[in-house]
């Protein structure tokens, strides 16, 4: 045992048919009973790194490790402490939501009556008792984003991993959604989140890391960043000056230029 | 441990025949109509082809042509052979078109393959329960319409063997496995199920023109899974059936090896 609930050593992932590392050389750790904040601007590798720990990409160098358990190795049982939620859920259309809920029970092999049990808990935590028995394909965006967070926690996951979890959900879904992560938690599991809404990460968040064109460009709680760098400046601000959006106004392009002469 | 894989593994089974079960129920019940009517009509095509004198023109026809026909009406046996065989084998081939060439590429367009593939289940797992899946569909489609056509035909007071007609079917079914298994695997090489079906039927016809040429038919891998020798003469073929299974096994391994390496 590691003792950490994710290690990720010297990751590093090439697409094929691309010359630049979409993740490289990433060193991570999240430990038990914490929720960590995976932030970085689009493109940045959040995506990428979040696929090779669910073992779905196999990164070209490094190591990931969940529960002391190689995603490589030993993906089976990696796999079953993980419950994942991508960040753009594709849910079968054609199966019910009762029957894709069981279907994952019966993939992690949950009991009946702790699934009976698990399955009414959540699904009046979300309220998407009335649609459990239609089929997906007649569900919303946001109906959808709530079956594949119940799916993810139906069998109790050591570690919750979610690739932009809040769009799409509305104001009281996400606000249960922020308290269930709470008291995932609390319970010794751990939760790794993507997010581009930093006031959710700067005010859930033990721990944040910011990932820019694939390298980890600062990790620690908020107070550690702010400290660093001497301010009492938002996360906004920090996540900006780090991932060099205010310090490279070219970066934004002509376009700016021709609108601000435009009026 | 091996009490859960099964578990697992049946999940999975259960998964992929729901969602591939209505093409199989809508080519199940064209054929049970057909099973329905074929006997029926008989009567009513030979009584046509006595009533016009059809002799001399039959005599006018390409040799292939008339025989076909010669053997159609001769018999109640050879009649209902080659009505149901040859619509056995046509729509039995549309069904594994339908269920193979999306088998891995509608999972790889709507991005549910990231859904399977994040799960505690083998990639060895999830391809075999798909194809394992599509072999128990194909295997009912052709067993409930093949009891229909054999009581159809007691119905009409013709009496056909139903071991017959079921084991004409096994010869086709195996062939209908391999060809499923070739769609998969085209299926998750080219990753879109239009052209993996363009591409098997391609390969289908290039692989069934011996067929077409006298004297080269057995060369043709579709004449392996013709049911005529078990009807017409009652011998069972079993180097083609062996020969079959071999290619089944074959393509099997080939598609495991393919899906454990990939990436998604
Ligand atoms: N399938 C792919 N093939 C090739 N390159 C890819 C692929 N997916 C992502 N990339 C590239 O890898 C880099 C990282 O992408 P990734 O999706 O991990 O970013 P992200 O941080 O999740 O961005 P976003 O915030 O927009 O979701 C990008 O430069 C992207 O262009
Ligand atoms: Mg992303």
């Amino acid at each position: 045992m590691s003792g950490y609930s994710l290690l990720i050593e010297g990751v590093s992932k090439t697409y094929r048919g691309s010359t630049r590392p979409a993740v490289d050389n990433l060193d991570l750790e999240v430990r038990p009973g914490e929720i960590f904040g995976f932030l970085g601007p689009n493109g940045a590798g959040k995506t990428t790194t979040i696929k090779m720990i669910v073992g779905l990409l196999r990164p070209d160098r490094g190591r990931i490790t969940l529960d002391g358990c190689d995603i490589t190795k030993d993906p089976i049982r990696a796999k079953g402490q993980i419950g994942y939620v991508p960040d753009n859920p594709d849910l079968y259309d054609r199966l019910t939501g009762i029957e894709y809920l069981n279907l994952i029970a019966d993939v992690f092999g949950v009991p009946q009556a702790e699934r009976k049990r698990r399955v009414h808990d959540l699904m009046d935590m979300f309220e998407l008792g009335g649609a459990i028995t239609d089929i997906i394909q007649s569900y919303s965006h946001g109906m959808k984003q709530k079956l594949a967070l119940m799916g993810a926690l139906l069998h109790d996951p050591r570690l919750f991993i979610l690739d932009e979890p809040m769009v799409g959900l509305d104001p009281r879904a996400s606000h249960l959604f922020k308290e269930l992560m709470r008291k995932h938690c609390d319970r010794g599991n751990t939760v790794f989140f993507s997010t581009h809404i930093l006031e959710v990460a700067e005010r859930l968040c033990d721990r944040v890391g910011i990932i820019n064109r694939g390298r980890l460009i600062a990790c620690g709680t908020i107070e550690e960043l702010r400290s660093l760098h001497r301010t009492d400046e938002s996360l906004e601000d920090i996540f900006l000056e780090l991932t060099g959006a205010t310090t490279k106004p070219e970066t934004n392009g002509p376009g700016l230029t021709t609108d601000r002469e435009g009026r | 441990m091996s009490q859960i894989g099964a578990a697992r593994f049946r999940a999975l089974l259960w998964k992929e025949i729901r969602e591939h079960r209505w093409p199989a129920a809508g080519v199940a019940i064209i054929l049970i109509l057909l099973a329905v009517a074929i006997p029926p009509l008989y009567p009513f095509l030979t009584g046509m082809i006595k009533n016009i004198q059809f002799e001399e023109q039959l005599r006018q026809l390409p040799w292939q042509l008339r025989g076909q026909l010669e053997a159609t009406i001769g018999s109640f046996e050879g009649y209902a052979y080659s009505n149901w065989f040859k619509n056995l084998y046509q729509l039995g081939m549309i069904l594994v078109l339908l269920i193979g060439a999306p088998l891995v590429a509608s999972e790889l367009a709507f991005g549910t393959i990231d859904f399977l593939a994040s799960k505690p289940v083998t990639h060895g797992e999830i391809i075999g329960a798909k194809l394992a899946a599509g072999a128990i569909l194909i295997a009912g489609v052709l067993i409930l319409p093949d009891i229909t056509l054999w009581i159809s035909c007691l119905a009409w007071g013709e009496t056909i063997n139903l071991a017959t007609i079921l084991t004409g079917s096994i010869p086709l079914y195996l062939g209908f496995v391999l060809a499923l298994e070739a769609a998969a695997i085209l299926s998750m090489t080219i990753g879109d199920s239009w052209k993996a079906a363009g591409v098997l039927i391609g390969i289908s016809l290039i692989l069934g023109i011996p067929g077409w040429i006298p004297g080269y038919r057995k060369f043709s891998i579709f004449s392996y899974m013709d049911a005529a020798p078990i009807w017409m003469q009652g011998i069972f073929p079993w180097s083609a059936i062996l020969g079959l299974l071999l290619g089944i096994l074959v393509l099997f391994i080939i598609a495991l090896r393919l899906f454990e390496i990939r990436d998604f």
